[in-house]
């Protein structure tokens, strides 16, 4: 028997309407979010760091991760938060800031190569969830 | 008709009270519900200089879903490069010969499709080359109930 639970946009009849037009429809699996949270990349010109998050589910999940970069075309920490993987190139300068995951890990990590002695920390964000990659 | 639907609160608290972040549920908002998983397979071919190209695919909603991208994987004859990654994606390595092998993806959605807009080029000293390898690629687009542009309060 077929069964679950149906909430349409306001206005359109639950009964009828399309996918698009819905709130809701338990025929399908919804995004769930099973860990969210912040950390740091602490890096020296020319070095890398990595943070290991653990999440044991047995296969790969799906991720976002969002954070802080180096950028090489302007020498400097960018403070924004942009999409990771990012990478830039130029010349002989390099930076990459990238995540791996896996069954059990989702380990994040940055690099730069610019050629100077500078330190930064680098924040990130990430959103692991439930949800098969 | 009343107001009605479904509210579910994180644990410990009260769902007649709860706010928004404290709730894991509420039909009031629209929910991101996986339709369906495409995967897109292509190879962009040794011997040419700036291969590119689009992968499509007709989804059929009659709406423009919106999607969530991945770079699953990326083989040259030499090397294997695991994803996955989040699209788009633009990459830079190395090749068996010396030179710089770079590969942009894009995804589109559409009202009818949605879309893989490729370049795999590769430079010499930053002049453009042939490909030294085919270069094997593999996407897997992540297709969800949630017309893009709909505007909630």
């Amino acid at each position: 028997m077929a069964y679950g639970i149906k909430v349409s946009k306001p206005g359109n009849s639950v009964f009828t309407a399309g996918t698009g037009d819905l709130f809701l429809d338990t025929t399908y699996p919804i995004l769930k979010v099973k860990a969210s949270g912040t950390g740091s990349l602490s890096i020296t010109d020319g070095g890398s760091d990595s943070d290991t998050i653990s999440h044991n589910l047995g296969y790969v999940p799906k991720v976002f991760i969002y954070g802080q970069v180096f950028s090489v075309f302007s020498g400097d920490k960018n403070d924004n938060y942009v999409r990771y993987p990012y990478y830039e190139e130029s010349a002989a300068t390099t930076s990459a800031f990238e995540y791996t995951v896996d069954d059990s890990d989702l380990v994040i990590s940055g690099g730069y190569d610019y050629g100077g002695s500078s330190s930064n920390t680098f924040s990130y964000f990430y959103y692991l969830f439930y949800d098969e990659y | 008709m009343g107001d009605f639907g479904l509210k579910i609160s994180q644990v410990g608290e009260d769902v007649n009270t709860s706010s928004l972040s404290e709730t894991s549920f509420d039909s009031r908002y629209a929910s991101f519900m996986l339709l369906e998983k495409k995967t897109f397979s292509w190879t962009a071919d040794k011997g040419v200089t700036g291969d590119s190209g689009t992968e499509s695919y007709s989804h059929g909603l009659g709406y423009t879903p919106f999607c969530i991208g991945f770079l699953d994987s990326f083989n040259t004859q030499s090397t294997n490069y695991p994803g996955p990654y989040l699209l788009p994606h633009d990459e830079s390595v190395p090749t068996r010969g010396g030179t710089d092998l770079y590969i942009t993806i894009d995804p589109y959605s559409k009202e009818s499709s949605i879309e893989l807009e490729w370049t795999v080029s590769e430079y010499n000293a930053g002049s453009p080359v042939p490909l030294t390898d085919d270069v094997d690629i593999e996407c897997t687009m992540h297709i969800y109930a949630y017309k893009l542009g709909y505007e909630t309060d």
